[in-house]
């Protein structure tokens, strides 16, 4: 593996952040010792040619499959929020959302 | 022979000429768990009232003659990953600890509509990342076998239950081998189907172009009733097949006679344990002795299934379990912001394991990394699905180990994840490729404990496994492999 | 420096479809907060995307109308982030494989007719609702989700950046919202959020070629705003510019009250959505026959429309643009010019007096029978009413439906011609008004028009002023 692919202790604050994971310092820096032994032991990936070869998604190409527009039912306000600690009436309740993530679509 | 020790088709005969009821079935599984249970550790939840209710309702319906599923009254055990309504479905996880689903997977349901008494749920490693279940976040689950080794993983929980007689039928799920490998480990019947086959609505995604879910049973017969019940087209599974779900009890008798089989030189290598490669040869010679046509066959991508597996899986399992953030469900954490409510309740919800196998996903999905790793597997992935439709133009069934070893100690490989992937190494390629496998107990080795051999088909030919597998079952005696003599805390 | 804006839109379109894109959960609009809402809706773990068949159809009609080349293989794809109201922590859109590619749409300015080409079109599935407690995300201390929206389909609509100005962006809108709502795929209405545009604007010189610094300008909620929006941003980037400074990479919020946008502060690092192909989906593949079949599905588009109805009807080009809007009101114009052979007066009626009584009944176009304004129409060709009581005519019929033949007979609103029925009126106004009358009899001609104006009063001008004309200089 070469060493820029090893992930350093920046990286790993990037991928706790994307993988919305609080790490305690200890428990960070064993993953990343971790994560940088499995890195290089799957780097060697690269090492079959793959030359014009088409990616699998799936084990095979399946055949699409459709749902009719037909509307059914939906779930009861009881078992919406039957396993949710952060329901305000009808909703959700997320503490302050400000200067978070990308947003919407 | 006490209930508890009978296979589900012997269990299904006897309710069927009503000599027993299906709540004295129940009954025994429930009373020998009682037991064995305290030792094992295979059950996360136990659900006697439920299996009781429709032990109740089976022995009602059969009073009045209605027509019955042969499983009818036959308890099953469930793996802690597959939903049940109104059941707590854990994946063995913190984060999941108080998760109830509002409805069944279509596999717990078609059990359920079967008649099939529901036992409990079965313990895992967490989210099914393991071969161990040391990973639950609970606690382990001792192989019935050697309560100072493990069961297996990560379907360990559904293995041990039907090993020690605590249910004669288990569901599992098995993204790579996890349903194959503690089979082996525990000397039970263990099919991975093809991808398609079963419905995945309502298994808790690990890696969701690998899962599966398939039985865990005494017998080859045991097997092919449960994935009669449960295969099958499901229109809440989009990648479900419409493939019409073959005759597979009827498949049972019908010999290997000109069957071409392929035995798998990458299954013996020399550092395996001899006796299992020799449990190995020993397969072959009885095919061959019945009529197949066994030839060495080597195929050159499977060497790289081990990376593959792991890159597809970390980056598929990293999306799959964003989910859980603890706002609709599992675990609650408050916060000042919405990162720390989230990041919190993850941070503590999840074990190791599942940590590092999100970090893992998230850094090989990374644009810096998609296409060297992410891309590159998938690439690799299409070489070994060549790999296996190059072998089944020339074979009808593969040949190979399950594992390197038998079942190790608890604690000895969990210091040295890298070590147990590696025992991957046979069970792996089929599920990259799709293609559906059996592993079968082969006897037992030295040390008293049970070895597995692996066949494979190609996509949608269960009917040869079972075939195979059924004569290999006959060539061993016919009966299922129990621990023997049982341990001495059982 | 004289700076030109370099402008690219993004749009979504939520498709009407009953339910949504991967659920039979109801997309109706105006739920109680969490109603439409399944396992999946929820993230449940263990629940699958199922497409809508519907929701595919739709996808491709809007991008064959947009001239794009929809893709025989599409891929689903993930993209990853963690957001309230995204309960999945992914949104299932399409990365590299979208549904379609290329295209263009053609719009009309006054200097003429330009093309602005299209990236792509792709399916995706929208996002949940977030109700914030107090003014604003920024400021508020919680939130609340309501997930009824998640999962509705939306076709995202990528334009190449050739757009040059905040009008031509709003033209862009104004004619794409058009040719949707003749697809019949979208209500589109920017009000509900049904169709929604993001920007993004960079300036270079006059001439050049380059790509300067781009903002992404978010938040835009109306025509106007778009408009306005750019065309502030263009104008705050070129003052920059012209200071000798750097435009920043960021996204701007318009703020409508303001009249301004305000740059929101970016986190450190780009977004990184980690895309991948969705494994629960298969590739959805679509067959020639089934893109050429829709292809014929199309109605007539509103770019052909109107030049049909200035070939055939012989109309100016406002008149077209106007009753070409909808593909209802043109239906409504073509049904009546069947029967109704001067179409330059059927057409003033339609674009005028017709458009203005909908307006104020709050009625449909559809709601009126083409018939009733042809019968309106020739009693007034024909002299049996004036345009007055034709346009008061006018707004009963929308009102109520009811045919003006039959209102004049019920109202007795017919014209007054007869001799016995308005001397006795001739009479009285000369009685009324001696002084006008005398005034005529002296020969000022302007007389005659006040008396005869009097006349009309009484009769709610229902006489005939020819008959009236005649009947004042017998008398006088």
């Amino acid at each position: 593996m070469a060493a820029d692919e090893a992930i350093g202790e920046r990286e790993m604050d990037e991928l706790a952040e994307l993988a919305c994971l609080y790490l305690e310092p200890a428990e960070k820096k064993m993953l990343n010792r971790r994560l940088n032994a499995l890195m290089e032991l799957l780097g060697k990936i690269g090492e079959v040619e793959t030359g014009g070869v088409e990616p699998d998604i799936h084990p095979g190409i399946l055949p699409p499959r459709f749902r009719e527009d037909e509307v059914e039912p939906s779930l009861s306000p009881g078992r919406v929020f039957q396993n949710s600690a952060h329901r305000s009436d009808s909703f959700f309740r997320v503490p302050s959302i400000a200067g978070e993530g990308p947003g919407g679509a | 022979m006490k209930l508890y020790e009978m296979t589900a088709l012997e269990l299904s005969r006897l309710l069927g000429k009503k000599e027993v009821s299906a709540v004295e079935v129940t009954q025994s599984f429930l009373e020998r768990t009682g037991s064995v249970e305290p030792q094992v550790q295979a059950y996360i939840t136990q659900t006697p009232e439920i299996a009781l209710a429709a032990a109740e309702m089976v022995d009602k319906q059969r009073a009045r003659g209605e027509a019955l599923s042969p499983l009818a009254g036959v308890p099953l055990a469930v793996k802690d990953n597959i939903c049940t309504g109104g059941v707590r479905t854990t994946c063995a996880s913190r984060f999941m600890e108080e998760y109830i689903p509002p409805t069944d997977a279509t596999v717990v349901m078609k059990a359920r509509r079967a008649g099939m008494p529901l036992l409990g749920k079965t313990n895992l490693d967490e989210f099914a990342m393991g071969s161990s279940t040391e990973n639950s976040a609970f606690f382990p689950t001792r192989n019935p076998w050697d309560l100072q080794r493990v069961p297996g993983g990560s379907s360990g929980g559904s293995a041990a239950a039907v090993a020690a007689g605590m249910a004669p039928l288990a569901l599992g799920t098995d993204t790579g081998g996890s349903v194959r490998q503690p089979a082996a480990f525990c000397g039970l019947v263990g099919l991975r189907p093809t991808y398609g086959r079963v419905s995945r609505a309502g298994l808790v995604p690990l890696a969701s172009s690998l899962d599966q879910a398939g039985p865990l049973a005494l017998t080859t017969a045991d097997a092919a009733l449960l994935l009669s019940l449960i295969a099958g087209e499901d229109r809440l599974d989009p990648t479900s097949s419409a493939a019409p779900v073959d005759d597979y009890t009827g498949a049972l008798s019908q010999g290997v006679r000109g069957l071409k089989v392929g035995l798998l030189a990458e299954h013996l290598p020399p550092e395996f344990d001899s006796e299992i490669i020799a449990a190995v040869r020993r397969a072959a010679a009885a095919l061959e002795k019945n009529g197949a046509i066994v030839e060495e066959h080597a195929m050159p991508h499977i060497s790289s299934s081990l990376e593959v597996y792991y890159l597809l899986c970390a980056a598929e399992a990293s999306s799959n379990l964003g989910r859980f953030d603890g706002l609709r469900y599992g675990r609650s954490e408050s916060a000042e912001n919405v990162t720390a409510m989230y990041s919190r309740a993850r941070g503590e919800g999840f074990g190791p394991e599942v940590k590092r196998r999100i970090l893992l996903g998230t850094a090989v999905l990374r644009e810096s990394r998609y296409e060297r790793y992410f891309l590159q597997a998938q690439r690799v992935r299409a070489l070994i699905r060549r790999d296996f439709e190059d072998a089944f133009s020339r074979f009808d069934l593969l040949l190979g180990a399950v594992t390197p070893s038998t079942a190790f100690k608890l604690g000895e490989k969990i210091e040295d994840p890298l070590a147990i992937y590696r025992g991957d190494i046979c069970i792996l390629p089929g599920p990259l490729a799709g293609v559906p496998s059996i592993a079968l107990p082969a006897g037992t080795v030295s040390g008293g404990l049970p070895v597995g051999v692996q066949l494979t088909a190609a996509p949608f030919n269960e009917r040869v496994l079972f075939r195979a597998a059924h004569l290999l079952e006959q060539e061993r005696g016919g009966r299922p492999l129990r621990p023997q003599p049982a341990p001495p805390a059982l | 420096m004289e700076y030109e804006a370099v402008i690219g839109l993004e749009i979504h379109v939520e498709l009407q479809t009953d339910s949504k894109i991967f659920c039979g959960c109801s997309t109706a609009f105006g739920a109680e907060p969490n109603t439409n809402c399944c396992p999946g809706c929820l993230g449940l773990p263990g629940t699958l995307p199922l497409l809508n068949r519907r929701a595919v159809e739709y996808g491709v009609l809007a991008a064959l109308a947009l001239n794009c080349q929809v893709q025989e293989k599409s891929i689903f794809a993930r993209k990853n982030y963690f957001y309230p109201d995204l309960p999945k922590a992914y949104q299932i859109s399409q990365d590299d494989y979208p549904l379609a590619r290329g295209g263009y749409l053609e719009i009309d300015l006054p200097e003429g007719s330009r093309r602005i080409n299209l990236q792509r079109a792709h399916l995706e599935e929208e996002a949940g609702k977030l109700v914030h407690a107090g003014d604003s995300i920024m400021s508020a201390a919680y939130s609340l989700v309501d997930y009824n929206r998640a999962g509705v389909p939306l076709l995202e609509i990528v334009t190449e950046p050739e757009i040059t100005s905040g009008r031509e962006a709003r033209l862009f809108l104004e004619e794409l919202r058009r040719l949707l709502r003749y697809t019949g795929v979208s209500d589109v209405k920017m009000e509900e959020g049904s169709l929604r545009c993001d920007a993004n604007l960079s300036l270079r010189p006059a001439g050049s070629s380059e790509l300067g610094t781009r903002t992404e300008v978010k938040n835009l909620n109306s025509f106007r705003a778009v408009e306005q929006a750019l065309n502030y941003e263009a104008e705050r980037q070129a003052r920059i510019l012209a200071g000798g400074g750097e435009v920043i990479q960021a996204t701007c919020h318009w703020d409508d009250s303001c009249k301004a946008t305000v740059v929101m502060r970016m986190k450190e690092g780009a977004a990184d959505y980690r895309y991948f192909p969705e494994p629960d989906l298969p590739p959805l593949l679509l067959e020639r026959s089934y893109i050429e079949a829709l292809k014929e599905k199309l109605p007539e588009l509103p770019r052909q429309k109107r030049q049909r109805l200035r070939e055939r009807y012989g109309l100016d080009d406002e008149e077209a643009a106007i009753i070409a809007d909808t593909r209802e009101m043109a239906d409504f114009f073509e049904c009546a010019a069947e029967s109704y052979q001067d179409h330059r007066n059927l057409a003033n009626w339609v674009q005028g007096d017709l458009i203005y009584q909908l307006r104020e009944a709050g009625k449909e176009i559809e709601q009126i029978s083409p018939a009733l304004l042809v019968e309106l129409l020739e009693m007034l060709d024909r002299g049996e009413i004036n345009r007055p009581v034709a346009k008061e005519l006018l707004e009963e019929m929308v009102k109520s439906g009811a045919s003006p033949r039959r209102l004049v007979k019920k109202r007795g609103l017919g014209k007054i011609s007869g001799t016995e029925e308005l001397a006795p009126l001739v009479e009285q106004v000369i009685t009324e008004n001696p002084e006008a009358a005398e005034n005529y009899r002296r020969g000022k001609k302007k007389a005659l028009a006040f008396l005869v104006g009097k006349v009309m009063a009484l009769t709610r001008g229902r006489a005939d002023p020819q008959e009236l004309n005649r009947l004042f200089k017998e008398k006088l």
